[in-house]
């Protein structure tokens, strides 16, 4: 099960002053965001959702986005999948400016590049559990087998099931496997057990945890559950806005470990 | 009640594409009832007080020749009110301005003006007055046609004499309020008009001095069994005038002008009903699928409200008001937009029913049962979508609802799902999901495209029963009929006019055909089993030979006669010596424009007991020398009549032009606004049903067209279903309306051209692809974020 070996990302501590470069300079960063601010504008009012915000995602990393609510994690996490536009600075995939691109670049980029895994599955009804997952593969370049993506979340027996026959956690797995299957370079995970109960949670975390370890994925996810940091590379803490702490595991714990 | 007041307008407001959808559907329909109820009574309300205030007689028949003192025997019969004699004559007139010869039919009035019963209404000129026998007063049709006026003047042939008549005044009767020669479908105003002359004038020109030739009576006013009355005053009018050559006598309802008004009046009265019932269950469909969508996005409102303690009768009622709102929405113009209307029909009734007023008749009666109707249906649309209301548990209300429900169904089991895409899944899954609602998609956009193949239908039977009737049947280019009937010779005497190619005889008598208890009086042809110009046909067009003895009738005359070939019938001649025989039916031939009996030339010579005598002839002319022999025919003492087929065909033409595009474009406007109501509401529900499903498509990097294609695909497919679902429905209403036009007078054929078929659907796809395409364009403001932060 676990032939891949585990990559061990770097340590790295980002720094406001020393930024664009380090895209350049840093082997490992995929994802680079530069002095990213994002101001929602609702009448005379605004909301900094984001301010100044610079921070990389490293090549297989396992990051976990903590914060209180309205907070920004969300905010964030849209603009690296290419969802949201920052209101300044600027975003980086590779050597992609993704501020730069428009609609059609930002919705190629997230067909190839980008799985998204949310708290409410969003799997699409009139499909079963396999047709959701080939749904996505029909559109990608080098995609997993549907049904091996399906296994890889422990659902092959259910792969005929529609949504509806599903339980959440099934339904979330599925949204796993649907997430994974074009093997994207990078795994956005906004509060994937937000909805679910512990067992469940623990067993999508397990997920997102194998998934990460033998395919290699990047994989973001926000929580609201400090518990679940300790499975991370590394732990970005927001709050109001701005990046206040990027801290790195020395030791990970597995989830089946975690308790909260 | 305030909050839900307010909750109320809000939900218009922000279904105001829905509402709008289905109050246009609303307003077409109340548009469409309204008008056609309106123009119907009007033309009846006019016709009915017309008939009264001008003494319309109730009984009429045309005889030979009966000494006036016969008048006194048939007042004296019981039931007889008032009687009225008169001469009638048919005259070849030379109208100033027209080439053509045209047929003047003269009508005798007392020299006196005085109450009579068919009385006129003088719209301009004077009375003729005693002391000038050449003064006439002009039917305003056939004045307007030919730009006549009070003191022009028109040359006629009165009785082989050549005279000038003198037009003193302008006049309009009951009995030609559709003024059409015998035999005619279309009126054809140029070249057909009624003249009204003085008697004596006229008596002394055909000899009839103390004679009359024409009879009409009113019958007295009766207890309740008026029909018996009039039956039997009929038969003992049929017993005196046969010894003076009578033919039979009928009431006013077989009446020539009559008949087409109470036809059309007929006819109104089916559109009037059948057309607003589509449009009012389309719009009841469409306020039930809006509701319940309403009612499924609102469930926690509404579990909320029941909470608080609203009962379901005013949570209910809420939804009864948003229905109620719709309709009005539509109704208030619909009801103004169908007086327009029914003004606008009511005007081309005017080209074709002559009377001295025709004003649209603004019924309270009309608007008020549009109003109760559209709202009624209004209360079944909310009806059945607040169902749904009441059976909602406030607590489950409050739950969000469980993803849709699929499950595997016959597509899985036998395996086509394998075969398809991934979109054509889901489009497919979605349609079958919901079954009643996909056919009653598929019946609504249907229904709209049978709606509009029945307007160009119109079109082709018309057509086709012209083609048939004037270029199958009838090959003769003039048609000339004589006074009297001639010796054959006579047809040499035409042969020999300026531009004539080919001249055929043939004789006409009229007579009475018996099958049973049933009778007809008809124009019985006699003509050569070899003419070129008068061909017999079957239904399917091909010629059929002229049997050497025996009868050859129209499929229609011998349905009314109940009788087949091979049948016999008594023939009784109503001319000369009454001849009555028994005479065996060779045949049936198809003709789609009146009845008619034919008999081959010497078998009916054979039949009179006289010597080959011809009532007129057919003839093909060489167009380069039409106008000299027009020239020529107009001045024959020995014509009485002359028909021409191009200016006969053309007039037709016209009519049609006009009349028939107004009503079909308003019938095609009326069936694209159905179908784009019914695509645009179901891509709307579509949307807000599958918004969600369509925005994570988007996050997962599906592009806008590949979401729009997912959108529109089930519609488009329930479009395409549709349209053949549509022909047939469309095919299945006009062969519904053939029995309905299987008249005496014209019967339409079950016919249809290309266009019939292509227009409607092209009008259905534009119309589709318009009101969806309206929609798409939210599609680009879907808020790809705020879709994954809300649970389905
Ligand atoms: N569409 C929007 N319009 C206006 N303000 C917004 C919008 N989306 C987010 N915000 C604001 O931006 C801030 C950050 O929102 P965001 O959704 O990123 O928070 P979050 O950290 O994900 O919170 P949570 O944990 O509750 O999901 C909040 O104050 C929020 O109110
Ligand atoms: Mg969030």
């Amino acid at each position: 099960m676990t032939h891949l070996p585990p990559m061990q990302p770097e340590v790295h501590l980002t720094d406001d002053k020393k930024s664009a470069e380090a895209k350049l300079t840093n082997p490992d960063s995929v994802f680079h965001v530069h002095n990213v601010s994002r101001i929602y504008r609702m009448g005379e009012v605004e909301v900094h959702a984001l301010r100044d915000v610079t921070v990389d995602l490293l090549r297989g990393e396992f990051a976990v986005l903590l914060g209180t609510s309205g907070s920004g994690k969300s905010t964030l996490l849209n603009i690296l999948g290419g969802l949201d536009r920052p209101t300044s600075g600027e975003v980086f995939y590779r050597d992609h400016n993704l501020t730069r691109a428009d609609d059609d670049g930002l919705t190629r980029f997230r067909r190839e590049h980008v799985g998204f895994v949310f708290q409410f599955y969003n799997l699409i009804p009139s499909l079963t559990a396999l047709e959701n997952v080939a749904l996505v593969t029909e559109i990608a370049g080098h995609p997993i087998d549907p049904a091996d993506a399906l296994d890889l979340v422990g659902l092959g027996q259910r792969r005929d099931h529609f949504p509806s026959q599903l339980s959440g956690g099934e339904q979330q797995r599925v949204a796993i496997a649907r997430a994974v299957a074009k093997r994207p370079d990078v795994l956005l995970c906004d509060e994937p057990t937000g909805a679910l109960d512990y067992a469940t949670g623990k067993l999508v975390l397990e997920v997102l945890e194998r998934v990460n370890r033998e395919l290699g994925t990047i994989t973001a996810v926000i929580t609201h559950n400090a518990a679940i940091a300790g499975m991370a590379d590394r732990v970005i803490r927001i709050s109001s806005g701005t990046i206040t702490e990027v801290l790195r595991n020395e030791v990970k714990i597995r989830p089946s470990e975690i308790s909260w | 009640m305030k909050p839900l007041g307010k909750i109320l307008r809000r939900d218009l407001w922000h279904l105001r594409g829905q509402v709008l959808a289905a109050a246009l559907v609303v307003c077409c329909g109340v548009t469409a009832q309204v008008s056609m109820h309106s123009a119907y009574l009007s033309l009846q309300a006019t016709q009915a007080s017309y008939y009264d205030s001008y003494r319309f007689a109730d009984v009429f028949a045309s005889l030979k020749r009966a000494p006036e003192g016969l008048a006194d025997e048939i007042r004296a019969l019981p039931g007889v009110a008032q009687v009225q004699t008169r001469v009638v004559a048919e005259v070849t007139l030379d109208v100033p301005g027209l080439n053509e010869p045209a047929t003047g039919r003269l009508v005798s009035i007392p020299e006196q003006q005085s109450a009579m019963i068919n009385d006129f209404y003088l719209r301009r000129g004077r009375y003729i007055e005693a002391v000038h026998p050449d003064e006439v007063l002009l039917s305003e049709v056939f004045a307007q046609a030919n730009h006549l006026d009070v003191g022009d003047r028109i040359g006629a042939i009165l009785n082989g004499r050549w005279r000038e008549l003198t037009v003193v005044g302008i006049a309009l009767s009951p009995e030609y309020v559709y003024e059409v020669g015998q035999g005619m479908l279309f009126p054809d105003n140029k070249r057909f008009g009624v003249l009204w002359m003085g008697r004596e004038a006229l008596a002394s020109a055909y000899n009839m001095q103390g004679a009359f030739n024409d009879v009409s009576l009113t019958l007295a006013p009766q207890g309740f069994n008026k029909g018996a009355e009039e039956a039997e005053v009929i038969a003992s009018l049929d017993r005196l005038l046969l010894r003076y050559g009578g033919l039979s006598a009928y009431p006013r309802r077989d009446q020539l002008s009559t008949r087409f008004l109470n036809d059309e009046l007929g006819e109104i009265e089916v559109s009037a009903t059948y057309i607003p019932a589509i449009f009012l269950a389309v719009a009841v469909f469409l306020i039930y699928i809006v509701l319940s969508r309403l009612v499924v996005m609102q469930r926690t409102q509404i579990g909320l409200l029941k909470a608080f303690g609203y009962s379901n009768f005013s949570v209910g009622m809420h939804y009864l008001k948003f229905a109620l709102a719709t309709v009005l929405l539509g109704l208030l113009p619909g009801l103004l937009l169908g007086l327009y209307l029914g003004g606008q029909v009511t005007n081309l009734y005017r080209d074709y029913f002559h009377f001295p007023v025709l004003a649209l008749v603004v019924s309270p009666a009309v608007l008020f049962w549009a109003t109760l109707v559209n709202l009624l249906a209004a209360c079944a649309g909310a009806i059945a979508a607040a169902r749904r209301v009441t059976a909602l548990v406030p607590a489950e209300a409050m739950r969000p609802e469980a993803p849709a429900n699929f499950r595997a169904g016959i597509l899985e089991r036998s395996g086509v799902a394998r075969w398809m895409s991934s979109s054509v899944r889901m489009i497919v899954r979605n349609i079958v999901r919901k079954p009643w609602k996909a056919l009653l998609s598929v019946m609504g956009i249907g229904v709209a495209v049978g709606l509009m193949m029945v307007a160009r239908f119109m079109f082709d039977a018309v057509d086709h029963m012209m083609m048939v009737q004037f270029d199958v049947v009838q090959r003769d280019n003039v048609t000339v009929l004589f006074h009297e009937p001639r010796a054959a010779k006579a047809v040499f005497e035409i042969d020999q006019l300026p531009g004539v190619l080919r001249a055929e005889p043939f004789r006409v008598v009229q007579v009475r055909l018996r099958h049973g208890h049933r009778s007809k009086q008809i124009a019985l042809t006699g003509l050569a089993s070899d003419s070129e110009l008068h061909q017999i046909v079957d239904s399917r067009l091909r010629k059929i030979a002229l049997p050497p003895d025996g009868l050859l009738l129209t499929k229609k005359l011998g349905e009314m006669l109940g009788v087949a070939t091979g049948d016999t019938v008594m023939l009784e001649v109503l001319e000369g010596n009454r001849e009555v025989r028994e005479v065996t039916v060779a045949g049936l031939s198809d003709e789609p424009i009146g009845i008619s009996a034919y008999m081959d030339a010497g078998a009916l010579a054979r039949l009179l007991r006289e010597d080959h005598l011809i009532s007129g002839a057919w003839l093909r002319v060489d167009p380069r020398h039409e106008e000299e022999l027009y020239a020529h025919l107009k001045r024959m003492p020995v014509v009485s009549g002359v028909a021409i087929r191009s200016a006969m065909v053309n007039s037709v033409k016209e009519i049609i032009d006009t009349a028939f595009s107004y009503v079909s474009v308003i019938e095609m406007l009326f069936g694209a606004i159905i179908i784009g109501g019914m695509v645009y509401n179901s891509v709307r529900i579509a949307l807000s049903e599958r918004g969600n499903e369509l925005a994570s498509l988007r996050v997962l990097g599906f592009t806008q067209r590949e979401v729009v294609v997912l959108l529109l695909g089930e519609q488009a497919l329930l479009t395409i279903c549709a349209i053949p679902v549509g022909l047939a429905m469309g095919y299945g209403m006009c062969a519904a309306l053939v029995p309905i036009f299987d008249r005496e007078l014209f019967r339409l054929p079950l016919v249809f051209s290309q266009m019939t078929f292509v227009y409607p659907v092209i009008a259905a796809l534009i119309s589709a692809i318009l009101s969806a395409l309206l929609v798409t364009r939210r599609l680009r403001h879907l808020d790809l974020i705020a879709v994954l932060k809300t649970r389905e």
